[in-house]
């Protein structure tokens, strides 16, 4: 992993077009600013974990649970 | 186009229902290629059925009928003039206590038939709201 060490208001780029900004640093906390095209996702890692077994969880195995729904 | 399913048995479906994933449902990088099955209903629900795996269905519906207040962030996505907005649900063994992903939802593009799953990072939506509140039970159809 490469390390770089970084004050406010300092930022780093990634590639042609994408830039990160340490906006605020306090505490154990670090807001960062992120500018990327459309086609370049960014979320944070546990938000992107917690969608993917959300998804996974949501794979239908059978679609009793909703037919007894539809007969009430 | 003859394709397997687990729901659905063996259908015949035509190809105009295919949708292409070019932002895949995250999890699933592999697949990319589903076709959307209406219920044979009134009601807002669709089924998404993977073209390669037959085990492999989501069930999904129109956000809106059920949260109206629903305004996700699609700025970004501007140049797309005709969409269509779904939600994946987590169906649950009482279907009344089932849960939709609000913050992940899935767009199509009608114009190219293609789809992808957008994440609203910095929204307050989440990966689990009810889609009935059981003390006030909604009407649908």
């Amino acid at each position: 992993m490469l390390v770089l060490t970084r004050k406010r208001g300092q930022s780093i780029v990634l590639g042609d077009d994408v830039e990160v900004t340490i906006l605020e640093v306090n505490g154990e906390s670090v807001k960062v600013g992120i500018t990327a095209p459309i086609h370049v996702k960014v979320y944070r890692r546990e938000l992107y974990e917690e969608i993917k077994s959300t998804n996974i969880n949501s794979i239908v195995k059978d679609k009793k649970s909703f037919e007894k729904f539809l007969k009430k | 186009m003859k394709i397997k399913t687990s729901l659905f048995g063996d259908i015949d479906i035509d190809d105009s229902y295919r949708i292409t994933f070019t932002s895949p449902i995250l999890g699933f990088e592999e697949e990319k290629e589903f076709i959307l099955i209406k219920n044979s209903n009134d009601l807002p629900f669709y089924w998404l059925q993977s073209i390669i795996t037959p085990e492999l269905a989501f069930f999904i519906l129109d956000p809106f009928p059920f949260f109206p207040e629903y305004n996700p962030n699609l700025t970004n996505l501007n140049e797309l003039k005709n969409i269509a907005i779904y939600v994946i649900v987590t169906i649950a063994e009482d279907f009344k206590l089932s849960t939709a992903n609000l913050i992940a939802p899935i767009i199509i593009d009608l114009d190219k038939r293609s789809a992808m799953q957008i994440v609203l990072e910095g929204s307050y939506y989440t990966t689990r709201h009810k889609l009935f509140d059981i003390c006030d039970p909604v009407a649908v159809g």
